[in-house]
């Protein structure tokens, strides 16, 4: 019951908050330098075309007035439309969302994978070799840009080794991708019962989301290490020790109580990802949503941009949401 | 006593603190200890004297850096410096016992009581998980615990201090062990509590007949409950006389000090108190620990270290000029 | 997506479900997983990674990457230039856009949709006979109404249409007359010299009049928004699908009045990293990589399986020195600019050897080009007296800006940069967003900025007017000088070519002397593709077209 309150509290919150990022981002999207005319007529065009186009996108009224017309299209469900690819942005965001969200979800758990139990590793021995990996896991993670590493991966194992398929895409182009339903091939084509493009949708995850997961497992491995350190070190643990618990119980004890922090950086990665792995995307011709809002911002085509703001800000609130029921499943003094 | 007859027996214990620039610490200096068993005796100290090393060096967990560098403990005979992690892990918790003072946060955050409480009995006794629940009820009405069937799966923050403190009491003699060691168990309690507690605590150990090592900053107490009591300064016992003795009759300094400090007598207060000595803990060279602080101190005690004599029957104290007359 | 959420497809995705998982989790072994980087070795598909894919369609609104290819795929034109080899490249072909006064305006071209052409001498008027029969992807027969529709919506649009009518001095749309179901004029009234070589431009495809009519609306009389998005043409290829920001799919008419392509599909494919593309292309599993960078030319050149074809082109590269900002208003400035530019150094470390120095101001590839009036070989000596002659002993501070999304732009202005320092000249380097490049240049606002571009009429009078003419537009450096503006105007008026090249090259030696640009290079075109795709012709609006490539045998 407490948890249906608290669900209910935060869904009434997400109205004015929503509305506060639209408010600001709008502004901070308008202050983005180019004219859309501009863009759209090219170098040839005369003053007065350009003019009349400015005209026609609604560009040259005063900012509040184009706000007041931007919000009164939101509350309707219309984000606009974007000049470069003279769809509703709406449509596109729901074609390219799930593109990035199977991205990012996949890579955050190979993520994990990786982080979580070296962390976990790193903690339990001061010295030695799984330590030092670690540090220097944590350290190169940190430094190394995805988007290089995405290349140096596409070098070996696509132009070198030829194990992976091309660098070009969600799926084969000699593949039909399945009915959509989900978004996410993946599921889609489990769904679909098609082997054939789910192994052609997993072959094309597969370095993209080891990019992502080989580079924020660094993140995750450092809040898992510092956590779990704490955690050892902790009275309870440090009581279960007195107490004589198997030396695997008292670690599961200790595990469990990292988990929030872990928990709490992943839902920070997850966030971010949604426009951070924009690079990785670009990289393998993702055609995702970060790839969607960066070719806005390059090409003054403002719709895009405002709409993937949107929708990443609904995505992160359920989100963080999610995460907080998590929490209340995680630790029962949440529940009090 | 023979060493045979003890449950435990420490002898010349030192642990050692190394410090990376400068010297080592010693936070036990050569600490010799015995406990019959079924005896319940008080270990008094300031906080830094080194009882709860002592605590953790027994149970040979002492916290990361520090080690023992020499000296020996023994518990029913056993050599547990020598024994392997894993048969020293079977006898915490089963044979020896550990009760906390801070239960609160010692205890796991995210585990039912009766989980807590469970596990012991799951990992020391051999017994299933259904029967590891009906030890955890039966410990939790034993330390008369209201509403025992619904505590049974309560978290430990939905417990007041004094029944949390109960969980542990429960947790540390359900196997019925037979060396108890509270560690200021008490201290984080109201006053009303705390003699709840600890008269429950007194009365499940004689139940059970465990032998206690009663560690507390609270002089007081000990009159009550302990049938020995040791006082320790600087890593060291500086003095150990059965309760009685003690109390008629106490012959260091520090001891003098320590319950002139409880007594409600500001003139008695400062006759044990130096005025010139603000903080304690000052190295003492090659003389006796105490003598910065000593109001008796004589050119004697800060040349020489005394060594543990005997008084009189089981009174021993570490002072060249123990105080020989009711105070 | 939503729509798709029936109990109907509830039900049969749950049965389906089961099967699919099941088959799945035998096949999830790494060697079970799709490796074939080969995959677009199939015969009759040409894939082709580029930077970005078309965003409109209508070469009268847009400029972006991919749209040419896309129109000159979907349309076709009246004439086109005849094709020779290229004397460079074995294989591969370019336009025969050589004078030749012996054909009818001086040009080898030939009928693509018109079959004939008749031309007043004088250049005031073209009669075109149009092939009968064509159909468009929509089946409608062209018919001269296509070409007077395609005409009135320049009119009717402005635009970059509206450009191209000036260029032409066509000032009113009964200029283009119907004569007959296949006959048409365009009518001047004034000679124009560019009447036959505009014909094949880019931005004269004819439309199909019947479908437009159809699909426009009151608010939207010249169907835009269908030109946008799809074709109504008479080109060799159809728009099968247009997926922005991941690819666009072409499909070859067999209908085509010139017989079907041999490349049946096109999948344009959007890779946005230009070294992805070269990944791709080393890989096999696209046939084409556009526009790569210089480094990755130079390395895939060595690679087995690819095959660079670099030609001349008209792409040149330049500063714009604004004439109207000090104190580039003074020549000798500008003069001591050039002077002080290492144009070598820059050909080899930034183009890696693959351009050639800019010795003039207009394509080294059309008629009438010279580069005998070049003095501006790197010499910081001479650079250093100009500067004093112009009273600026010790230099001055002035700022260059560059494209951010153009990777050589940023070395050669740090490169000038450090060159400048030598003779007093403190260069700030301005970076600005791709977004808005565009915008700074057409400003003038800027004292120095980077500009890159090609005439795409392969005609003198043509390319000097565009960027010296003080009228034009895109004279971005806001150079004007009266006896330019004159011999330009004068060239615009006449079809006798003698006399044009004359006064042309009377332009050429003035703008070279008073150095309104910086001149930097002739990058080149590099047309990176797999070994055995045969056909590639260089066209002078630098984009491929599909319905020239095939397999080797």
């Amino acid at each position: 019951m407490q948890v249906l309150r608290y669900i209910g509290r935060r869904v009434l919150f997400v109205v004015p908050q929503l509305f506060g990022i639209i408010l600001v981002s709008f502004f901070l999207v308008k202050l983005i330098p180019g004219d859309p005319a501009v863009m759209m007529l090219g170098p040839t065009a005369s003053e007065q075309s350009i003019a009349d186009l400015r005209d026609k996108l609604g560009v040259s009224k005063p900012l509040v007035v184009q706000f007041g017309r931007y919000m009164h299209d939101v509350v309707r469900g219309d984000l606009g439309t974007s000049w470069q690819t003279t769809r509703p942005v709406t449509e596109d965001l729901f074609q390219r969302f799930p593109a990035t969200l199977e991205l990012i979800t996949l890579g955050l758990l190979v993520a994990i994978a990786i982080g979580f139990p070296l962390g976990v590793a790193a903690a339990r021995r001061k010295r030695g070799a799984v330590r030092r990996f670690a540090d220097y896991y944590g350290l190169l993670a940190g430094a190394v840009p995805d988007f290089w590493l995405a290349l140096v991966l596409i070098f070996v194992f696509y132009t070198l080794l030829g194990w992976s398929p091309p660098p070009l895409g969600r799926i084969d182009m000699a593949v039909i991708p399945p009915p959509t339903i989900t978004g996410s091939l993946v599921i889609d084509s489990l769904l679909a019962g098609d082997l054939r493009a789910l192994l052609s949708a997993l072959g094309h995850l597969l370095l993209p989301v080891l990019t992502l997961g080989v580079i924020n497992a660094g993140p995750i491995l450092k809040m898992t290490q510092s956590t779990m350190e704490r955690t050892l070190n902790s009275e309870f643990i440090r009581y279960a020790e007195t107490c004589g618990l198997p030396r695997r119980v008292v670690l599961r004890q200790a595990v469990r109580a990292a988990l929030p922090s872990v928990l709490t950086i992943v839902s920070v990665l997850y966030g971010f990802l949604i426009g951070g792995a924009v690079l990785v995307e670009i990289v393998f011709s993702w055609g995702g949503a970060g790839q969607y809002a960066v070719q806005g911002v390059l090409n003054a085509d403002l719709n895009p941009v405002l709409g993937f703001v949107v929708f990443s800000a609904v995505l992160s609130l359920v989100i963080y949401l999610i995460v907080d029921l998590l929490y209340f499943a995680l630790d029962p003094r949440m529940r009090g | 006593m023979s060493a045979a007859a003890s449950i435990l027996d420490v002898a010349d214990l030192w642990v050692a603190f190394p410090s990376y620039r400068e010297a080592t610490i010693y936070a036990l200096k050569g600490l010799d200890l015995r406990i019959a068993p079924g005896e319940m005796i008080g270990l008094v100290g300031e906080s830094g004297s080194g009882k709860t090393t002592l605590a953790r060096a027994i149970m040979g967990l002492v916290p990361p850096p520090g080690v023992i560098e020499r000296g020996q403990v023994a518990f029913a005979g056993l050599d547990l410096r020598a024994m392997d992690e894993e048969t020293r892990r079977g006898l915490l918790g089963r044979d020896i016992a550990m009760v906390i003072p801070n239960p609160r946060a010692e205890l796991n955050p995210v585990l039912t009581v009766g989980q807590q409480i469970a596990n012991i009995a799951l990992h020391h006794l051999g017994v299933g998980r259904k029967e590891a629940m009906a030890v955890a009820l039966d410990m939790l009405r034993a330390v008369r615990i209201p509403d025992p069937e619904r505590r049974l799966h309560a978290y430990p923050h939905e417990l007041s201090g004094g029944m949390a403190q109960r969980v542990v009491i429960a947790i540390a003699l359900a196997c019925s062990p037979k060396l108890v060691i509270s560690d200021d168990a008490t201290s984080g309690l109201d006053v009303t509590v705390q003699a709840q507690v600890l008269d429950l605590l007194q009365s499940m150990v004689r139940q059970k007949g465990a032998a206690t090592l009663f560690i507390t900053r609270d002089i007081a107490i000990t009159a009550h409950f302990c049938s020995r009591i040791g006082i320790i300064y600087d890593g060291q016992i500086v003095e150990m006389a059965d309760t009685r003795a003690f109390f008629a009759r106490p012959a260091h300094p520090y001891s003098i000090m320590l319950l002139a400090a409880f007594s409600h007598n500001p003139a008695l207060r400062a006759r044990w108190t130096r005025g010139d000595v603000a903080i304690a803990g000052q190295r003492a060279g090659a003389g006796c620990a105490f003598a910065p602080r000593c109001v008796r101190r004589q050119p004697r005690c800060l040349a020489e270290a005394p060594e543990l004599r005997t008084l009189g029957f089981g009174h021993q104290t570490r002072c060249h000029f123990p105080v020989q007359a009711p105070a | 997506m939503r729509e798709t959420f029936g109990r109907s497809a509830n039900l049969s995705r749950r049965s389906l479900l089961k099967a699919g998982s099941g088959a799945a989790a035998g096949a999830l072994l790494p060697s079970a997983l799709p490796t074939n980087p080969a995959a677009a070795a199939t015969p009759g598909t040409l894939v082709v990674a580029a930077p970005a894919t078309p965003q409109s369609l209508d070469s009268n609104f847009d400029v972006s990457l991919g749209t040419f290819e896309a129109v000159a795929a979907l349309y076709d034109n009246l004439l086109e230039f005849k094709k020779i080899p290229d004397p460079k490249v074995p294989g591969a072909f370019r336009e025969d856009i050589a004078d030749h006064p012996d054909k009818p305006g001086g040009v080898n071209v030939q009928g693509k949709l018109a079959e004939s052409f008749e031309l007043d001498p004088n250049g005031t008027w073209i009669r075109f006979q149009l092939r009968k029969g064509v159909k468009s992807n929509w089946g409608n027969e062209l018919t001269a109404e296509d070409v007077k529709w395609t005409w009135d919506r320049k009119f009717g649009l402005k635009a970059i249409g509206g450009f191209y009518l000036s260029t032409l001095g066509l000032e009113k749309p009964e200029g283009v007359k119907v004569e007959g179901p296949y006959t048409v004029s365009i009518n001047l009234d004034h000679p124009n010299p560019l009447l036959v070589k505009l014909q094949p431009n880019l931005y004269a495809p004819i439309y199909d009049s019947k479908k437009c009519k159809e699909v426009a609306t009151a608010d939207d009389p010249w169907a835009r928004h269908f030109i946008e998005n799809n074709s109504a043409g008479f080109g060799p290829y159809r728009l099968d699908q247009l997926q922005r920001g991941q690819q666009a799919v072409f499909k070859a008419r067999p209908d085509y009045y010139l017989g079907k392509p041999a490349m049946d599909t096109v999948i344009f494919r959007e890779v946005p990293t230009s070294a992805t593309r070269a990944a791709l292309l080393q890989g096999g599993a696209v046939d084409i990589a556009q526009y790569l960078q210089p480094l990755e030319i130079v390395r895939l050149r060595n690679q087995q399986g690819v095959k660079i074809d670099s030609v001349d082109a008209s792409f040149m590269i330049w500063l714009e020195l604004n004439s109207k900002i000090a104190p580039f208003d003074n020549v000798k400035v500008r003069q001591a600019m050039n002077f002080a530019f290492p144009q070598e150094q820059v050909l080899k470390t930034v183009f890696q050897g693959l351009g050639e120095p800019l010795h003039g101001c207009m394509p080294n590839i059309y008629a009438g080009y010279t580069d005998k009036f070049w003095t501006y070989n790197y010499d910081p000596e001479r650079a250093r007296a100009l500067l004093k002659d112009a009273g600026f002993p010790s230099g001055f501070k002035t700022s260059l800006a560059y494209n951010a999304g153009d990777p050589v732009q940023e070395p050669i202005a740090i490169l000038y940069q450090t060159a400048l320092r030598a003779i007093g000249v403190d260069l700030q380097l301005k970076k600005v967003p791709a977004a808005t490049f565009y915008d700074a240049v057409s400003q003038r606002k800027q004292p120095m900025i980077f500009y890159v571009d090609s005439p795409w009429c392969p005609d003198v009078g043509y390319s000097m007017t565009l960027y010296f003419n003080s009228q034009s537009f895109i004279d971005y450096s806001n150079y004007k000088n009266d006896e330019v503006d004159r011999l330009l105007r004068d060239t615009a008026r006449t079809a006798d070519q003698a006399a044009r090249l004359e006064m042309m090259t009377k332009a050429q030696q003035i703008v070279m002397s008073e150095a309104p640009w910086v001149f930097i290079a002739f990058p080149g075109y590099h047309f990176a593709h797999r070994a055995g795709l045969e056909g590639f012709t260089y066209y002078t609006s630098n984009n491929i077209r599909f319905q020239d490539f095939h397999r080797a045998a």
